[in-house]
């Protein structure tokens, strides 16, 4: 029976795939490529007064809990707030499935009211689950009170889709990374999760562009 | 240093498992030439399904997403799960491919 040649010589082509997966892996692993790339993707903090500071949402643990990504976010956009670079502050994230009752934007809100911010400057959304759900619906609330510039709060690898959607909604945008991740991974481990951090974004960038999102 | 300290643990543990063995089977350079051969093959199935399984997943989860209303992460598409039933899979498919060489 004639099989075609990838068929054939499948055991040769899963071995140069392995060959290269293998170099790849220890190249990123052992080499600060990822960290190259990472600045590369990354956009350059950008911190003026603005509108309204922005916190995209990161994730709740069960329990009620911020977790680690939005704990980072939730204490930079107080701290922009604090140093008086603008005069709302903005929490988004939704709850979790498995627990209906308390949002990630409640949480972050009441955090920023136990560390000294007035409940009247924070605005809640957490009925958005996507980035591009996220900017649509907070524009929309921030231009209808006549701001028409924010300063984004989010992960430094995120940022780069988050300000394009954001843009596109025809708001001005000053990028505040919550993280220095592209400089701080220095051990094998933490430059693996910056390349599959990179990988999922450059994928989500294509997707959004695909779809017309961006 | 960690790199050194990671090669030394694997020889170490590699030298300890060849003379606990020894005497009892034979290792030549050709059968370590093979076994270096197959393991990239076995890496090349493990990434070649890992590959499949994320974006075969990403596309029901878009689609899911699409003709529901409930709402599934992209993200859940990298679990662990996945990674440890992909290295199975390409671990089982090699296997199963290579069994008329054995």
């Amino acid at each position: 029976m004639n099989q075609p040649r990838v068929i054939k010589n499948i055991d040769r082509v899963m071995g140069a795939i392995g060959t290269l997966a293998a170099v790849l892996f220890l190249a990123t692993a052992l080499t600060p490529v990822s960290n190259y790339a990472g600045s590369y993707f990354a956009i350059n903090p950008d911190i003026r007064p603005a509108g309204a500071i922005v916190v995209l949402g990161a994730g709740l643990w069960k329990g009620g809990m911020l977790d680690n990504e939005s704990l980072r976010r939730t204490l930079r956009g107080i701290e922009l707030y604090k140093n008086s670079l603008a005069p709302v502050i903005v929490f988004s994230g939704p709850a979790r499935d498995d627990e209906p009752g308390r949002s990630e934007a409640e949480v972050r809100t009441q955090l920023a009211i136990n560390m000294g911010i007035p409940a009247g400057a924070i605005v809640k959304e957490d009925v958005v689950n996507t980035t591009r759900e996220e900017s649509v619906r907070i524009a929309k609330t921030l231009q209808g009170r006549g701001i028409q510039s924010i300063l984004l709060v989010t992960e430094s690898l995120h940022m780069r889709r988050a300000t394009y959607l954001f843009a596109r909604t025809g708001m001005t945008v000053y990028p505040v990374p919550s993280d220095n991740f592209t400089l701080a991974a220095a051990s094998p481990e933490e430059r693996i999760q910056l390349a599959t951090r990179l990988a999922e974004e450059t994928a989500a960038l294509i997707y959004y562009r695909i779809a017309g999102y961006i | 240093v960690f790199l050194l300290f990671v090669l030394f643990l694997t020889a170490a543990t590699s030298l300890f498992a060849y003379a606990a063995t020894k005497g009892r089977r034979t290792l030549s350079a050709g059968f370590l030439r093979k076994a270096g051969r197959w393991f990239f093959e076995y890496i090349g199935a493990f990434a070649c399904f890992l590959a499949l399984n994320m974006v075969l997943g990403v596309i029901i989860i878009v689609m899911f997403r699409g003709i529901t209303s409930h709402f599934v992460p992209v993200y859940d598409v990298r679990d662990p799960l996945i990674f440890i039933l992909s290295a199975a899979q390409g671990f089982i498919f090699q296997k199963w491919w290579s069994r008329d060489e054995t």
